[in-house]
């Protein structure tokens, strides 16, 4: 399910950012996509999307492989797998932070401004979401000017975000 | 009246400046406490870490071996003629000279000071560099503590490559000593043997892991510190400016401990 947030007010947006950072940081079921939020430089994508299940669930190097090339494959874009993020175009590169994103397998994941990571372009923003797993809830937000972008994009719903955002915080129990 | 608040603009930016280094004081020791904590732990050595380590035991370290040689062994020729000068004119100061100042003086400075200027000013950049890139914040977003994940390798990397390159110098100035000063101060081996062994004590040896052990946490964690804490531009000269001051804070702290202890 995709659902989607415009938002028209920039201020309003890093103030919801920065609520989106502290949930995320507090809860492992919500997993955050941003333009503020790279890949690791200096890392290669393999060791940059399977880095929190290495970290923290200490998941074995043969296993993290190979989940990374099955996901890779889902995209068509296992050729990116020992490269470094300094080396991917705007297109792989988000690819790359949405499987980081993805990898621990998160109840919801939250896309801020996909439009601005893909420098604005509807073809490679149409290819993304053509490839996406629709089993996962995926919740974009977007800047108002950028709508036009999403017209080709089947977008289950168009969410208010803040009430949407408290019934989350209910149903994972973050005060 | 203009005086009266002229004296109150410098009390006020002293003031400033002092709590401002305090802070940074307080924030290192922090940094230094939470990263041998997670040395001790040993619970950084998974995954990512432990690529960070390697990598930075590799930088640090192994590409440095020939610079240490090389130096350690200029630094063991003009140490040799000074020994050997001072042996002349009396056998105990020599054994002063071998103990207090080139064993716990010039060998951990001199490393000191190449570590600070090739791998502290270094490692202040690409802190900065991913601080500025927002790399941080995507450890924080995936729930990663970057203490574990780059803090605590880098400093245990640091640590260990000056103690190691330490040892690797005290050993060839041994080395170059037992060569060069028999035949210039015109002694015998065994007497040179006999000073020599006589000026280091088993408690010396534990001495100068500790100030090694020191300055190699200070050359890390002083930079860490500065480029994690800070977050706007900056220029090349300041990590130098950085580096050096990790070396003199350092000085500090061994004086420190030294007159407690």
């Amino acid at each position: 399910m995709i659902y989607i947030h415009y938002f028209q007010d920039s201020e309003k947006c890093t103030s919801m950012q920065n609520v989106l950072f502290d949930l995320v940081k507090k809860s492992r079921d919500v997993s955050l996509v941003a333009p503020e939020c790279p890949l690791l430089s200096g890392v290669t994508v393999l060791n940059n999307i399977t880095l929190q299940a290495g970290y923290i669930y200490g998941s074995t190097p043969k296993r993290t492989k190979r989940d990374t090339i099955n996901l890779l494959n889902n995209f068509s874009m296992l050729y990116i797998i020992n490269k470094y993020p300094d080396t991917l175009n705007n297109y792989e590169q988000f690819v790359a932070s949405y499987l980081q994103a993805i990898y621990i397998h998160p109840n919801t994941t939250i896309i801020i401004k996909p439009a601005q990571m893909l420098n604005w372009q509807q073809q490679q923003l149409e290819k993304f979401f053509s490839h996406m797993p629709d089993l996962l809830n995926t919740v974009i937000i977007e800047d108002a000017a950028n709508k036009k972008l999403y017209d080709n994009i089947t977008i289950n719903k168009e969410v208010d975000f803040y009430p949407w955002l408290d019934s989350l915080k209910n149903l994972l129990s973050i005060a | 009246m203009k005086i009266r608040q002229h004296i109150h603009g410098i009390i006020y930016s002293t003031g400033q400046v002092a709590t401002q280094q305090y802070t940074y004081l307080a924030m290192c020791l922090y940094l230094a406490s939470l990263s041998t904590y997670h040395a001790l732990t040993l619970s950084f050595l998974r995954g990512h870490s432990l690529t960070v380590l390697r990598g930075a035991l590799y930088l640090y370290g192994a590409s440095a071996t020939m610079s240490t040689i090389i130096i350690g062994l200029i630094l063991s020729f003009s140490i040799s003629y000074l020994v050997a000068l001072t042996l002349n004119i009396e056998p105990n100061y020599a054994t002063i000279l071998i103990n207090d100042v080139i064993l716990m003086g010039i060998i951990p400075t001199g490393i000191s000071i190449l570590f600070a200027l090739k791998y502290s000013s270094r490692l202040y950049h690409s802190i900065r560099q991913m601080s500025s890139k927002g790399e941080f914040r995507t450890m924080l977003a995936l729930d990663i503590s970057p203490y574990r994940l780059i803090f605590a390798p880098q400093i245990l990397a640091g640590i260990l490559t000056v103690v190691a390159q330490s040892i690797t110098m005290a050993f060839i100035s041994v080395v170059v000593m037992n060569i060069m000063v028999p035949s210039i101060a015109g002694v015998t081996k065994e007497y040179f043997n006999f000073i020599l062994l006589s000026s280091i004590n088993p408690s010396d040896i534990v001495q100068f892991l500790a100030i090694c052990t020191t300055m190699g946490l200070a050359l890390t964690v002083f930079p860490i510190q500065a480029a994690y804490a800070v977050s706007d531009s900056f220029n090349r000269t300041e990590s130098f400016y950085i580096a050096m001051m990790s070396i003199f804070y350092s000085l500090i702290i061994i004086n420190v401990a030294g007159a407690i202890l």
